[in-house]
């Protein structure tokens, strides 16, 4: 084993360490969290099977009649003799929304930490990943309908507000998650990108609707799915009085009676919040909390390329 | 068998409980949050399907010590009837006031006043002390608090049966006042004597018609104390209808008028009577129920609203009766519909004249005095001019002796005597020289006088009106004496009379009329005379009441009527110096005799209203003895004028309180059986017995359970 790769795995294994969510959640600080785990993946990227992906090669066009010749590459055309068009700052300039679900349902968690707070540090993550990288990130949150915005924004203290705004204890009620995507649809004009950061266990109709609205308008949209592995697996064992977080209803479950019921319809449910993503070409990712967060950034990374990919080739 | 607290044995239900827990499976624990329910259907709560029971014996174990322990806070006991309650309390003391006064006689107010008090006493604890006691004018203990100690518990209800059978309803007055606050005295007073029982509660429970005539004047100075209760066990007449009869008496100065004899009468309405039309009739006294005219027209309508009374003259009485009853017809209660009534008898008055003339002459003294003392009702007066003989045997007789000329000698002797022996005589001296008869009369110093020397006329001056005789001038309307101008009169040496007095001087100093007591007897000289030759006296206004006043004084003429109500202190008016020797004896209506003290006063021996009289010798008096008019007032007095005279009453206990109360005496009885049966004691017993078998069979069932397993 060459050195290089021994450091490789040593970095990862302490990344490992550190992107542990459990460990991870302990800390304190949002935006330490969410340095740790950036700065944990940029650190390993260099040395990781997704060597060589760079924002800069997206960035560099070929030379097509009709360009602006202003654009192109002056020293890359000294080198090589070839035109290239420098989009690079205009790539960059990414305008992305950060829509996190802040309704009750996302309080629960059966880990020590809650989904809700599992959403908030991985939306952090992002809109850090994001500022590393000068783009505009700014933060939307709803419940029922849209709670605060902060636009989308790329200056000084920007990322401490959007920090401050994840910190901020969530009041929410039950969750719309049709209602708010609607509402936002609407006030979004610019184009960009909209990281959706939900349960989406809420009513579905109007859900297809509204993302095709936000496609529409041409934002690139990616839904991270995020559940709890309790909600997944539904382990219960004693019969009990569950209460409903967002409507304080009861009802007595006996778990092992309606566990298969229950797996059933969640899938059912979740199949076809997947299939409404797929039909509009949305970027579907479903997340268990006790999942480490820098695979979501991972997972966005590799959106954000197959989507620059897409873009290419519809360029080509 | 019965229970104390039968709401304990409703615990015997908790038998159910070991058996519910056994059946039903699990209910659910806790709660879990989720978050979101809409993948999950409800289940229901599942009852265990075992209906076959495990260790039947244990769970019939610990049922039998449920029951057990339920039944011992039920507090069983067995009834006994035999068992009388023995109270824990101290009892009360109270005094029970019964009305004997004379408007109890109506109905059957009485019978229930009886059953009102026997009832209250059927109603008193062992331990309670009472005092029995009847009142009407006068208040008499029948059974008093150290009486009822003595009495056994047992024959007090028959003592006091006995004690009301002796007494009926008397004829006097309700002294409401003074009997309260006589039975508040006799609380007290053992109160005092009992030291450790002062704090028992004391009542009083009047039992009376509680009649507006009832006094209470006393009440108001009284200070009512407040550890004292009254309750008033109240009886009622079955009719309301009361009209009451009493005769009002004449005034003092109507006696010489025409209607003297007019008996006027006053008919009192109660407030509460339905009727209104009475009739009015004289009865004879021998057959009181009969009228002594039998036409109607002897009886008098009478119309009298209810609440109101009426002053009316009645007709006159039958003649030649001389003690006689009114009576009232409808009326309901007849008790006060009876009045008594003696006339008065003229009186028989003599006065002796001595003087020279005849009574025909209008300048002469006779002919003024005979018209200044005319016959009135009242009184019949004969002057008469007698000889000494006609006088030894008439002496007691004479009422007054007026002498205007100087006596002849053998009058002298008899009017010394007369005047010794008590008589009144009037001189009015005829001239100076007549003043030595007045020495010989009353045999004192001689006496000088001389004849006035006056130009014109004199007037009387001082005048004592403070003396009987004067008095009734006295007021400023009647003590002008200016107008009667004397034209002659004599000047006497009132020092030759030692201890006269005076009673009238001249303008000019001398004495016109001097009293002089000679021996019992009393001389009047007057220094002037009254014939129009002296003076203008008897043409005056003042003659006739000065010349009466000097007749009645002499004659001793009683003004006070002889009438009076049950109840009252009667003096016998049989004066004691008019003949008739010996004892007084007092001869009620219904012809006891009594004799009475020798001061002629008696309290208590007028107890019934009717015609009395008194005897002293051959001498007789009658006199009328009235029911108390305050009786007639039977419309019921308001218990809140009671109050406002500061009695503190119980409040009368209403069904729901009497309920109240025998329950607690139930209670209370049933608590005292069970202290001392104590069935619970055994209950408790046996249900740990129970119990140390459970555990000991429960320890035997585990064994036999756990031991198999143990090898494995």
């Amino acid at each position: 084993m060459s050195i290089a790769a021994a450091n490789s795995t040593g970095a990862a294994r302490r990344n490992d360490e550190i992107l542990d969510p459990g460990s991870l959640m302990r800390i304190k600080s949002l935006e330490l969290r969410a340095k740790i785990v950036v700065q944990g993946f940029l650190h390993g990227l260099h040395r990781s099977p997704y060597h060589g992906f760079s924002v800069e090669f997206s960035e560099y066009r070929q030379y097509s009649p009709g360009d602006d010749p202003r654009y192109l590459d002056w020293k890359l055309y000294a080198r090589s003799d070839r035109h290239y068009i420098k989009r690079f700052e205009d790539e960059t300039n990414l305008r992305c929304n950060l829509v996190l679900d802040s309704s009750r349902s996302m309080s629960y968690g059966s880990l020590p930490y809650n989904k809700a707070e599992y959403a908030a540090t991985l939306a952090a993550t992002l809109a850090y990943f994001l500022s590393l990288q000068h783009d505009a990130v700014g933060l939307v949150r709803f419940d029922e309908r849209i709670e605060d915005i902060l636009p989308p924004q790329y200056r000084p203290g920007q990322l401490r507000r959007l920090m401050l705004a994840l910190e901020r204890p969530a009041a929410g009620r039950g969750t719309d998650v049709s209602e708010p995507l609607r509402q936002f649809a609407e006030y979004v004009s610019r184009r960009g990108i909209v990281v959706i950061l939900s349960d989406c266990l809420a009513n579905l109709d109007g859900l297809e609707t509204a993302l095709g609205t936000l496609r529409s308008r041409g934002q690139d949209v990616i839904l991270f799915q995020i559940l709890d592995p309790a909600e997944t697996k539904f382990e219960f064992t004693e019969s009990v009085l569950f209460e409903d977080l967002e409507t304080g209803r009861d009802m007595y479950v006996d778990p092992q009676q309606v566990r298969a019921g229950y797996l059933q319809k969640l899938e059912a449910h979740n199949q076809s919040v997947r299939a409404a993503c797929d039909k509009l070409g949305i970027e579907y990712v479903a997340m268990l909390t006790d999942q480490p967060v820098d695979a979501a950034l991972h997972d966005f990374l590799q959106a954000r390329m197959r989507r620059g990919r897409r873009v290419t080739r519809r360029a080509v | 068998m019965s229970f104390l607290a039968p709401l304990y044995a409703a615990g015997i239900l908790a038998v159910s409980l070991p058996i519910l827990f056994h059946l039903i499976r699990r209910t659910p624990r806790g709660r879990v949050t989720f978050s979101s329910l809409m993948f999950l259907t409800p289940s229901p709560p599942r009852v265990t399907r075992r209906s076959r029971l495990e260790n039947l014996w244990l769970l019939f174990l610990r049922g039998l010590a449920i029951c057990l322990l339920a039944l011992a806070f039920a507090r069983p006991f067995f009834r006994d009837a035999n068992l009388i309650p023995v109270a824990q309390s101290e009892g009360e003391r109270v005094v029970l006031l019964v009305d004997t006064s004379a408007s109890m006689r109506r109905d059957d107010l009485w019978d229930q006043a009886v059953k009102n008090t026997l009832a209250e006493i059927e109603q008193r604890a062992a331990n309670d002390r009472v005092a029995l006691v009847a009142f009407d004018s006068h208040i008499r203990p029948l059974i008093t608090f150290a009486e009822w100690d003595e009495l056994p518990s047992g024959e007090r209800p028959h003592a006091v049966r006995s004690e009301l059978e002796n007494i009926k309803p008397s004829w006097r007055a309700t002294h409401l006042d003074a009997a309260l606050t006589a039975a508040v005295d006799l609380l007290a007073g053992d109160a005092v004597e009992d030291a450790p029982s002062a704090t028992a509660a004391k009542r009083i429970v009047l039992i009376s018609d509680l009649q507006q005539g009832g006094r209470l004047t006393g009440l108001q100075a009284h200070r009512w104390p407040e550890d004292v209760q009254v309750s008033i066990a109240t009886v009622t007449p079955k009719s309301t209808t009361n009209a009451g009869l009493q005769i009002v008496a004449a005034a003092a100065d109507e006696r010489h008028t025409d209607d003297a004899n007019t008996v006027r009468v006053r008919i009192d309405n109660a407030a509460d009577s339905s009727q209104d039309r009475f009739q009015l009739a004289w009865v004879d006294l021998q057959k009181e129920q009969t009228e002594t005219r039998k036409s109607d027209s002897a009886r008098m309508d009478v119309y009298v609203p209810a609440g109101q009374s009426r002053i009316l003259s009645v007709p006159p009485r039958p003649d030649g009766v001389k003690t006689a009853a009114l009576k009232l017809f409808g009326d309901d209660q007849s008790f006060d519909n009876v009045v008594y009534h003696v006339a008065t008898q003229p009186l028989a008055l003599t006065v002796w004249y001595l003087g020279n003339e005849l009574g025909d002459d209008p300048r002469q003294p006779r002919y003024f005095l005979e018209r200044a003392l005319t016959e009135t009702p009242a009184r019949k007066v004969q002057i008469v001019a007698m000889d000494e003989e006609a006088f030894a045997s008439a002496e007691h007789d004479i009422s007054l002796a007026v002498l205007t000329a100087v006596p002849h000698e053998p009058h002298v002797a008899p009017l010394k005597k007369y005047l010794h022996e008590g008589g009144t005589l009037l001189f009015a001296l005829p001239s100076a020289a007549a003043v030595e008869s007045v020495s010989q009369l009353t045999g004192g110093s001689s006496l000088t006088a001389e004849e006035a020397a006056t130009d014109s006329y004199a007037m009387l001056g001082e005048i004592q009106f403070d003396h009987p005789l004067f008095a009734p001038f006295s007021e400023a309307r009647f003590s002008d004496f200016t107008t009667i101008h004397f034209w002659k009169h004599r000047r006497i040496d009132e020092s030759g009379l030692p201890g006269a007095e005076v009673l009238a001087r001249f303008d000019d100093g001398a004495p016109a009329i001097v009293e002089s007591r000679v021996g019992a007897g009393t001389l009047l000289l007057l220094t002037s005379g009254w014939h129009p030759e002296d003076s203008q006296l008897a043409l005056s206004s003042k003659f006739a009441p000065l010349m009466n006043a000097i007749l009645e004084r002499s004659a001793r003429v009683n003004h006070e009527l002889p009438s009076y109500t049950v109840g009252d202190t009667v003096v016998c008016t049989l004066d004691d110096e008019g003949g008739g020797e010996g004892e007084i004896i007092l001869e009620s209506p219904g012809a006891d005799r009594s004799p009475i003290a020798i001061n002629g006063r008696t309290t208590d021996a007028t107890d019934a209203p009717g015609i009395y009289h008194f005897q002293r010798g051959d001498r007789s008096q009658a006199f009328a003895v009235n029911l108390p008019p305050q009786e007639s007032k039977t419309a019921a007095l308001p218990v809140e004028h009671l109050e406002q005279l500061g009695l503190i009453f119980e409040q009368p206990p209403t069904a729901a309180q009497l309920e109240k109360q025998a329950q607690q005496q139930r209670q209370l009885k049933n608590r005292e059986l069970e202290s001392r049966q104590k069935i619970w004691h055994w209950l408790v017993l046996a249900a740990l017995i129970v119990l140390i078998l459970e555990t000991w069979w429960a320890g035997r069932t585990a064994r036999a359970v756990t031991s198999p397993t143990e090898p494995a």
